[in-house]
Formats: structure tokens, C-alpha cells, sequence
């Protein structure tokens, strides 16, 4: 996590220079995609902009990630769209400021709870599945808008299908518009120009519009009325509230947490300060409650802000105050201009910021890594397409770990350990069957949990047979030792001491080998006897060996030998 | 299984099997089937009503179903007999057909259930129950035997108690002693104290008889009136079960869904009960054998106008605790059951229900495993929260229920002990030779080779959790990290993301991570991938039959070019 030390490099003045113009950038940026995300949510666009002047400033005087921009994404959009869809359509807008408080006040107690280490449960898989699916489901719907078509189907993924199968109704002015737009921030997308490219192509085609008056265009004037002034401030509406917006609000927190968490482990302080993605959940709580106040939208950490603060040379966390005064200005000084804006430009600078959201990269990694995570990673994704986005990422979750318990209780493997006349010890399969008045020892690979316990002991070579067979288990490393364990370890030693022979465990630490004592189930010292581990390496097992070499001497016949371990003056045998 | 029967924590019936004769077993067994099947008069009756139909099919069932299910169990104790959970499950799954198809629907519903259990069983579903822990299997067991004591307890003092689950019903029998029945007391007390004292005497197996019939013949010697009998649960209609064949136009997807569920309901139970009792000839027991051998007892309860029927905890005890030796108890409680339905339906309707109460409270009495609930006790940690979280469950929720809450409980447990228990270990180098294991540095020292080994799961979080406990580069020029991979067959991708990042940290500052005792599978995952910079920031050694081989190499390895890179800068 440390940087290049040069960029702390640069006085003062410098730095303030590099955050006012990445805060401009920024705030020009979040024109277009604070009024899409509103339009998604299906409330005024102008929500979008005025959440983009509290909530970023207020995020970035808290983060832990000084360059993470926290305003409006298309995630929290969607998520908070479903949750005020039930509501009258006089009533959404105060829903959706009470849903942004509440979501606020959430991720202000994550944050506060250390909410930020439960991020380790999502997987790899399950994280890109999720924020890929996501973007995808903004490219989908967003398609619909930039060709001005509205689908009925309920999911995403049928929504698409559905557009597919209606080009014919498409409309002709829309879609040239929309294309125009796309086609800007492509094009110069590999020029200088391409750090403002949102900007010229939200400019110029809304100035083509503007002399052109085509009828079938929808502008953001036709969605709603973009009052003139500061934002409105006030408290929300808890006459509103229901235990459904209270659900909503919880899920939106925890995508908001989730996403933002995802953001601030990408980029690097230019300070080389440690990241904590409590604190980020906390800041971002704190910028949702501001948000709600001025009337603004959900906000969280953007993948596409962030990426534009760092492209245009932001130094410090100032570079997202400046964003939000940026914002407030734009809205106090131009805001006619924004309502001219097409809807289908709008839509267009929200596909290529999904397309650019979708992390092919990681996908086709996990894919190629294959094993479980690729179906963790299709179902995650899938089901961001086809549901909601909590129950997405929660039937991610849940795979991930279905698949984790599968993989652990089979993933079990027994193999002996055998010195061989190089002096060294050997790693073999384990035999089928224990060998008479020898002494077999055995090494475990995997865990041995309760479901893993029961595997180990369908893998355990059988004493059938066998006079006095004797058996030393390694359990070195192993932690995850209960009673499913203790029962088959005891089975096991009685099967072993019917046969007149013994059970040896050793290489546990103190903490494994006081519960083994504490579970007072093994008949200890009888049929099984503990040798905990030492600091080095091999010397348990050693030691393991010399005992039951020890007790089994009153066993042997002419011609057995003792079992030769490698001594203390050779390598040790560690594993 | 040992033949130290001493030494074992369940020692019941072992060795009984070899010092008894054959006519001696086969006594055993033709008395517990008595007392099987008179029990099961008044269970069966109470289970049907509970569904909704005729009362006697319940009888029928506990003729045909402990025939079919004990003639082809694995656990040979354990007794297939109607239950209140799968009564109450195909109650609710009958409950919208018009009255006079109800039967019909019901018959379809077992045939149904026991062609899903056939199928779970052909499945080896059974092997599913490792992922019961034993801490859950057993506060289940424990829980299910509370249960069953608490019930007859009432029975036997003869009070209905009121409440939704077991622990208010008992808060409300223990605040009505005054309406218990003093002569209900009396009777059943003098059954148990019959039981208690002959258990020690050479007339044990004939315990549960005498204990059935002499406090029955007392109470009509001494005239008294008041106490409940089976006859008042419901009247035992004589007759036989007719063969019907199903009609199958009844099926309808929702009857599918019901009788799925109710299957998975008995499998659940079925197999906690089938490791519940071990056999006393020793032979191991088959989870799936035995979810087919319910499947095939409710295949012939559907044809003979039963009810659902599955493994029973009860039951199960009472075969146990009367002396049961071997399957044919069951088979024999089976013609045990024609016979009474048969013949004696009168005789059986004046046995007092506080007598069978008694027998059901040592049968509880004996399931309850002390010992084995004192050691996963002392054991602690997780397995502690398990057993107490299902006990609990299990006498205030349903079956099926208590048991999910306990697995989902032990999972999600495991599921954070593998994510926190990740341990990071340096090891070095002794004078002597030997290696030593001791705590990692908190960041890596320039140009040294630094050997870690990492105990623990690497899944996705317990990945997160190691890279947290990797010595940082920090400051450190050329720091060479040797990470042994020994004994791990497969690395998901957050794993390889994790050591991508950490290889890219050491690579910032000229330094290299080395992978040893890498296994041939996961070198292939990693080669697939393609995230990993192998042979520039990342060297891997393959994983070699000698221990500490790899790693050898790997050092030796990261030394030379560590030497390499310090002849380079000096020139």
C-alpha cells in the first residue's frame, strides 16, 4: 500500500492546484451521471445534482481512502428505485429522502460495528460477479433509453431480450442522438481531449438538439422540472416510514458498503496512510445523511468518480470538497442549460461508464482459475441481472460458501510419512491396510472439521487384521478440532487397541491438546497418547515415534525392527 | 466397533449378542415387539387423528411399516413407527382436498414420500449427515428424549397442559399440581418403579411386560375409575388393512412438493436415529440404506391405507430400553400389531396410559447420553454453543427446523473459524541444522530470504486473513519471501488475487515471492490463470516426495539470485 514517496513531493500550493482542477473535472461529471442515476431511480434528475454537492464533500473530509469520490452510483440507484416503486408518485420523492437517511444512519453503524471485516466472507468471485452484473444491468437498461423504447418485462435480462425483439419500434431520432453521444466519448476516449469527453459529449449533442427540435426526443425538461435555486433543505418525512423502506434502506446500506468497499481497497493514499473500510462505511454514511438534507439522491463510493479524480490529479481529500462547491455552482449559475439535456446522452455516457465498469479482466481470470469460483461467479453475476441486487450478492454469498464446506469435507488427504535410506522423510500414499507391530505415520492435508472428520475416518488405513498395529497422527497446524473429531479419533483408537496396538497424536499445540484432555473421551495413555508440538519443526513427531518405538519393543518379534526416524544431528522434518 | 465394551461410551446390547443364546434373543425380541406394538396403539390412534383421517389407519401403518422398514435397516434397533412430525407435515399437505378424497390423497402422499426416500436413499443422500456435526446430532438426540419425557411426564400424572412448545407446556404442567390425578400417579409410578427395580435383577428382560401388566390388573383389582386408557384416545376398530391400489389422478405439483418435504422431514429425523443406536453384532450403519428402508416402509403404508411413517426417536428407545436384540423386534412389533387389531382390540383398550407413559419415560430416560453431552461440554468453543443452540431448538421449535438451525449454526461457525484461524509461521534455520518455527516479523528485512508456512484454510476469507499476516516489504530492499504451499490441492481466485497483490508489493521494491511444495493440480490453476507473473515476481517449486525438499530448493533459489543482484549492483 505504500506510493511513490515523489508524488508527496510539491508544495502546498501545488497540491491545492491538482484538487481544484480534479474537482472540477469531477463535478462537470457528475452532471450527466447524477441526472441519469436520478432518471433511473425514476424521481426528478435534478436530485442527482443536488446530491452531488453535500454528499461528496462531506465523504471526503471523512474517508479512510482520500481519493475515493463519494456521489451518486447507478447501483444505489437501481436498488433505491426498488424500494420506492410501491410508493404514490407524490410521495417518492420524500420516500426517497427518508430511504437515503436511513440508509445513511445504517452505514454510519457499520461502520461504527467494524462492519468493514465482514467483507472478507465476499469472495473474489462473488465481489467481481456482483459489480460486473451490475454495470451489465446499467448497459442493458440504459440501451433501452438512449434508443427510446420502454420495456415491461420485469428483469433486467428479459428487458434486453425484449428490446431485441422490438427494433422496429425504436425511435429513428433518439437513437441517432444517443449514437452521436457515444460516439464522441469513444472517439476520443484515446485523444488528449479524453478526460473531458462525458463533458463534450453531453455539450455537443444537447447543442445539436437544441437547433435542430426533433419531436421524438425525450430531454430531462420532460422528466421533470429542474427548479431554480439551492437545493431544498430539510428533514425527511417519518411519517413515511415502513417496515419494507427500513428493509430496503438496510440492503441499500449494504450494497453502498459493499461497493465502496470494493473502491477504497483500489486505490493507493498518495500519503501512503493504511485504508480501513470501516471508516469508508462511516463516511459514507455521513455523505447519504447530508444527501438526504438537500434533497439528494443515495450516494457511495463510484467506481467511475473515483477513477476520474485520481486521472486528473488529485492530491488530497480537498479534491472532493472542491467537487461538491463545483456542483453547487453549476447548479446555482447554469441550470437551464441542464434541463435541454436528451435523455439519450444521458443514456449514452451511463452505458460507456457500465461497459467501463465491467471487470472483464477479472472475470476471465476467475474462469480460467476455474474450479468453484466460476460458478460462484456466473451465479453472482446472473443473478444480478435477474434479481435484486441484495439477494444477489447474498445468493453469491451463499454459494460461495456451500461450495467452500463442499470442497472442505472432500478435500481430505491422508499420507504417510516414511524415513528412507537417503536419510530424509519421505511423503507416500498411505497404505490400505496397517501393517503388523510397525509403527505407520501419517500426515493429514485439509481441514477437520465435523463434515471433514467423517471423510478422515473413511481414509484412515483399516487395522484389519493387523497384531498390534500402531499409528501416529500429525495434526500439527490444525486448529479446527471437535467432538466429531474426538468420537472418530476415539473409534479409531479402539479399533486400534482391539487389535492390541496404539494411537499416537501428535503436533497439536497447547490449546488443541488441553481440549483433547478436557473432552476426557479418549482413553489417554491407555489407547491414545498426546505429543504436543515444540518450536522445531518434526520434533513431535520425533519424539512421537521414539515412544511408541518404546512401547512396542514389549511387542516385537525376532527379526522386527525398530522404526530408524531421522535423529536430531539430520534435517528436521517439518511439512 | 471394539469389542471393549467397557471402555465405550455406548455400550448397549454389545456382547449381550454373543453370551446369549439364539432362543434367548428370540425371546427378547418377541417381548419387545409386544411392547413395541401396545405402545404404538395409542401413538398410532394420536397420530392419525393429528393428520385428520380415521384413526386406524395409524394402526395399519404400525403393522406393515416396522415390518418392511426394520426387515431391511441397517441399524437394526431403530423402529420405523408414525410420528407427530410427519402427522403434522401430511396434515397440513391433505388439508385442501375435499373430505372424501382426503383418503386417497393421503394414501398417494405416503406412497409418494416413501418413492422420494427410496430415491434419497438409491442417491446415498445419507451421506449429507456429515455435515450434521456430532455436538448437532447429539443436543438434537438429547433434545428429541426431553421432549419425549416432558410429554409422558404430563401423561403420566395425568394433565393436559396447554402452551405452544414443550418448555411453556411444562411451565403449565408444573403450575397445576393440583389437577394432577393422584391414582394416575400411582399407577404409573408403580410401572416405573416395576422397571427400576427388576432392571437389576435376572428378570430385566421381562421388565417392561411385568411393568405393562401388573399395574393394569391392580388398577382393575382395586376398581379404580378416572384414569385415562387407550380405549379414550379413540376406539380400536377390528379389522384388517385393505390393498388399495393409489390414485394417481390426485397428483398435483403442490402434493409433489409436500410429499418431498415430508420425505426430507423423515430422512432428517431417520438419520439422526440410525446413529443414534449402534447394532449390537457390531455391523457399521448405512444413513442411505436406512432413508430406503423408510422409503420402502412407507411404500407399503401408502398401499395399505397408512399414514406417513418414519425413523422414531421413541420408539426407537422404548426397542432399546425393553431389550431388543436384533431386527426381527421390529418385525415382530409389526405381527405384534395384526394380532392386537385382530384379536385383542378390547384387551389393549384397557391398558391405562399412564402405564405407557412410564415406559416412555424410561425409554427417554435411556436415550438421554450424559456422558457424551459432559464431554462435547468440556470440549468448549463451538461445539458447546452447537449442542446447547440445538437442545434448545429442539424443545422449542420443530424438528426439521431445530436441525437446520443447528447445521446452519456449526456451518457459519466453521465458516468464521476458518476465516480467523490462519496462522502465519516463520521458520529458520538452527545452528544444528534443525528448523524452528517462530512468529513471522512484522515486516521483511532487505535482501534476506524469509520462509513462512501458513496453517489454516485458504478460502476466500481465510486468503483475505493471511494477507494480512504476511510480513509487509514496508522499507525493505530485494526482500525474498519462500511462502510453502505443502498439502493444498486447489487455490480459488481470491487467493491468487491476495498473492498477485502481495508478489506486486515485493516486486515494487525488487524483491520476489517464491511458491514451494506447490502441487501439480494447483501449479496447473496458477499456470491457467494467467494473473500471477510466474517466473519474473513469482517463482513456483513444484511439490517433491521428500519433506522440506521444495523449500530447499526454493531458498537456495531465491539465495542465488539475491547474490546474483548484489554482484550486479556492485559492478
Amino acid at each position: 500500500m505504500s506510493a511513490p514517496s515523489d508524488r508527496q513531493s510539491g508544495s502546498s500550493v501545488q497540491r491545492l492546484q491538482g484538487d481544484l482542477v480534479a474537482g472540477l473535472m469531477v463535478a462537470v461529471a457528475s452532471v450527466p451521471s447524477g441526472l441519469a442515476t436520478a432518471a433511473m431511480a425514476g424521481v426528478n434528475p435534478v436530485f442527482g445534482l443536488y446530491a452531488a454537492t453535500a454528499a461528496p464533500a462531506v465523504g471526503s473530509l471523512l474517508t479512510s481512502a482520500q481519493m475515493m469520490q463519494i456521489t451518486t452510483t447507478s447501483a444505489s440507484a437501481l436498488a433505491a428505485g426498488q424500494a420506492i416503486a410501491s410508493y404514490p408518485s407524490d410521495q417518492r420523492a420524500e420516500a426517497l429522502f427518508l430511504l437515503v437517511a436511513l440508509s445513511g444512519i445504517f452505514l454510519m453503524l457499520f461502520g461504527l460495528l467494524r462492519a468493514g471485516r465482514l467483507l472478507r466472507y465476499i469472495s473474489f468471485p462473488v465481489m467481481t460477479g456482483f459489480l460486473s452484473g451490475v454495470a451489465a444491468a446499467l448497459v442493458f437498461d440504459q440501451s433501452a433509453q438512449l434508443v427510446g423504447y420502454s420495456p415491461d418485462a420485469e428483469t433486467t435480462l428479459g428487458s434486453f431480450v425484449e428490446l431485441l425483439l422490438n427494433i422496429g419500434d425504436f425511435s429513428l431520432q433518439s437513437t441517432i442522438v444517443g449514437l452521436l453521444g457515444l460516439a464522441i466519448i469513444i472517439g476520443l476516449s484515446r485523444t488528449p481531449l479524453s478526460s473531458i469527453s462525458a463533458l463534450l459529449a453531453l455539450v455537443i449533442p444537447t447543442i445539436i438538439v437544441v437547433l435542430w427540435d426533433p419531436g421524438d426526443v425525450r430531454l430531462v425538461s420532460d422528466v421533470s422540472t429542474i427548479p431554480q435555486g439551492l437545493p431544498p433543505l430539510g428533514l425527511p418525512d417519518i411519517t413515511l416510514l415502513t417496515p419494507n423502506l427500513v428493509i430496503s434502506a438496510f440492503a441499500l446500506a449494504a450494497v453502498t458498503g459493499i461497493q465502496g468497499a470494493g473502491i477504497s481497497q483500489s486505490y493507493a493514499n498518495p500519503d501512503g496512510s493504511v485504508v480501513d473500510p470501516s471508516r469508508d462505511m462511516f463516511a459514507q454514511g455521513a455523505a447519504n445523511v447530508a444527501g438526504s438534507l438537500v434533497s439528494g439522491m443515495p450516494t457511495g463510493g463510484s467506481v467511475g468518480q473515483t477513477a476520474l479524480n485520481v486521472s486528473a490529479g488529485a492530491k488530497t481529500r480537498v479534491a472532493g470538497v472542491f467537487h461538491g462547491l463545483f456542483m453547487l455552482m453549476i447548479i446555482l449559475l447554469v441550470p437551464d442549460l441542464v434541463s435541454l439535456v436528451p435523455m439519450p446522452v444521458l443514456a449514452s455516457v451511463m452505458i460507456v461508464a457500465g461497459y467501463s465498469a465491467i471487470r472483464f479482466h477479472a472475470m476471465a481470470f476467475i474462469w480460467r482459475t476455474g474450479g468453484s469460483g466460476r460458478w460462484v461467479l456466473a451465479v453472482t453475476f446472473l443473478a444480478t441481472l435477474l434479481l435484486s441486487i441484495p439477494a444477489a450478492v447474498s445468493l453469491g454469498v451463499v454459494a460461495a460458501v456451500v461450495l467452500y464446506l463442499y470442497s472442505s469435507a472432500s478435500d481430505v488427504r491422508v499420507r504417510a510419512l516414511e524415513p528412507r535410506d537417503d536419510g530424509e522423510i519421505h511423503v507416500v500414499e498411505a497404505p490400505e491396510a496397517l501393517p503388523g507391530r510397525s509403527i505407520t505415520v501419517l500426515e493429514i492435508y485439509g481441514s477437520l472439521f465435523f463434515a471433514a472428520a467423517r471423510t478422515l475416518r473413511e481414509k484412515l488405513p483399516e487395522p484389519t487384521g493387523a497384531e498390534h498395529p500402531v499409528v501416529v497422527i500429525r495434526l500439527r497446524g490444525n486448529n479446527q478440532i471437535g467432538p466429531t473429531l474426538i468420537d472418530i479419533l476415539n473409534d479409531y483408537a479402539h479399533e486400534l487397541a482391539s487389535a492390541g496396538g496404539r494411537l499416537y497424536l501428535n503436533g497439536m499445540d497447547k490449546q488443541v491438546s488441553d481440549r483433547l484432555e478436557r473432552a476426557k473421551k479418549l482413553d489417554l495413555d491407555e489407547e491414545v497418547v498426546l505429543v504436543p508440538a515444540t518450536d522445531i519443526l518434526g520434533e513431535s513427531t520425533r519424539d512421537a515415534v521414539a515412544a511408541a518405538n518404546d512401547w512396542l519393543r514389549h511387542y516385537r518379534e525376532d527379526g522386527d525392527d525398530a522404526l530408524s526416524w531421522p535423529g536430531s544431528t539430520t534435517r528436521g522434518s517439518g511439512a | 466397533m471394539s469389542t471393549t465394551g467397557e471402555q465405550d461410551a455406548r455400550p448397549r446390547g454389545r456382547g449381550v449378542a454373543s453370551g446369549a443364546t439364539g432362543f434367548a434373543r428370540w425371546r427378547s425380541d418377541f417381548l419387545a415387539g409386544l411392547i413395541n406394538a401396545v405402545v404404538s396403539v395409542p401413538d398410532g390412534l394420536a397420530s392419525a387423528a393429528l393428520t385428520g383421517v380415521n384413526p386406524v389407519y395409524g394402526l395399519y401403518t404400525s403393522i406393515v411399516a416396522p415390518i418392511a422398514g426394520s426387515a431391511l435397516v441397517s441399524a437394526q434397533l431403530m423402529q420405523v413407527a408414525t410420528t407427530s412430525a410427519s402427522a403434522l407435515a401430511a396434515a397440513q399437505a391433505i388439508a385442501t382436498y375435499p373430505a372424501d378424497q382426503r383418503d386417497a390423497a393421503l394414501f398417494l402422499l405416503v406412497l409418494l414420500t416413501g418413492a422420494f426416500l427410496l430415491l434419497f436413499g438409491l442417491l446415498r443422500f445419507g451421506r449429507l449427515v456429515r455435515y450434521v456435526s456430532y455436538a448437532v446430532m447429539t443436543g438434537f438426540l438429547i433434545g428429541v428424549a426431553v421432549v419425549l419425557i416432558l410429554d409422558q411426564t404430563a401423561q403420566l400424572v395425568g394433565y393436559s397442559p396447554e402452551g405452544a412448545n414443550e418448555v411453556t407446556q411444562f411451565v403449565d404442567l408444573v403450575r397445576h399440581i393440583g389437577a394432577f390425578s393422584v391414582r394416575s400417579i400411582a399407577i404409573g409410578g408403580l410401572a416405573l418403579g416395576v422397571m427400576v427395580v427388576l432392571a437389576r435383577t435376572k428378570l430385566s428382560s421381562l421388565s417392561s411386560l411385568v411393568a405393562l401388566v401388573v399395574p393394569t390388573l391392580l388398577m382393575f383389582l382395586l376398581g379404580w375409575e378416572g384414569i385415562q386408557q387407550v380405549s379414550d384416545v379413540s376406539p380400536i376398530p377390528r379389522g384388517l388393512p385393505a390393498l388399495t391400489v393409489p390414485d394417481l389422478t390426485l397428483i398435483t405439483p403442490s402434493l409433489l412438493l409436500a410429499a418431498f418435504s415430508l420425505a426430507a422431514v423423515i430422512a432428517v429425523q431417520g438419520a439422526g436415529v440410525s446413529q443414534s443406536v449402534e447394532n449390537p453384532d457390531g455391523s457399521p450403519v448405512s444413513p442411505s440404506r436406512d432413508m430406503f428402508a423408510q422409503g420402502a416402509a412407507n411404500v407399503a403404508a401408502g398401499l395399505f391405507s397408512g399414514i406417513p411413517a418414519g425413523g422414531s426417536v421413541g420408539q426407537t428407545a422404548l426397542n432399546v430400553s425393553v431389550g431388543a436384540r436384533s431386527r426381527w423386534a421390529g418385525i415382530f412389533g409389526g405381527v405384534w400389531m395384526l394380532v392386537i387389531v385382530l384379536l385383542i382390540p378390547g384387551l389393549v383398550g384397557q391398558v391405562p396410559m399412564t402405564v405407557l407413559a412410564a415406559l416412555m419415560i424410561m425409554a427417554g430416560i435411556g436415550a438421554i447420553d450424559v456422558r457424551e453431552a459432559r464431554s462435547i461440554w468440556r470440549t468448549g468453543g463451538s461445539a458447546r454453543l452447537a449442542i446447547l443452540v440445538t437442545f434448545i431448538a429442539t424443545l422449542l421449535l420443530s424438528v426439521p427446523v431445530a436441525v437446520a438451525v443447528g447445521v446452519g449454526l456449526t456451518i457459519v461457525l466453521f465458516v468464521v473459524s476458518s476465516a480467523t484461524d490462519v496462522t502465519v509461521r516463520a521458520v529458520e534455520m538452527l545452528d544444528d541444522g534443525r528448523f524452528a518455527e517462530a512468529d513471522p516479523p512484522e515486516t521483511l528485512q532487505s535482501e534476506r530470504v524469509t520462509v513462512l508456512d501458513v496453517y489454516g484454510s485458504l478460502f476466500f476469507a481465510g486468503a483475505r486473513t493471511m494477507r494480512r499476516a504476511l510480513p509487509r516489504p514496508d522499507d525493505a530492499t530485494r526482500p525474498a519471501v519462500v511462502l510453502r504451499l505443502r498439502g493444498r490441492t486447489s487455490v480459488g481466485a481470491t487467493l491468487i488475487d491476495e498473492l498477485d497483490d502481495y508478489a506486486d508489493e515485493l516486486a515494487e521494491v525488487g524483491g520476489r515471492l517464491y511458491l514451494s511444495g506447490v502441487d501439480e493440480d494447483v501449479m496447473t490453476q496458477l499456470r491457467r490463470a494467467g494473473k500471477l507473473e510466474l517466473d519474473t515476481n513469482v517463482q513456483v517449486f513444484p511439490v517433491d516426495e521428500v519433506i522440506g525438499e521444495s523449500t530447499g530448493a526454493a531458498v537456495r533459489a531465491a539465495e542465488a539470485w539475491l547474490g546474483q543482484r548484489r554482484a550486479d549492483a556492485s559492478n
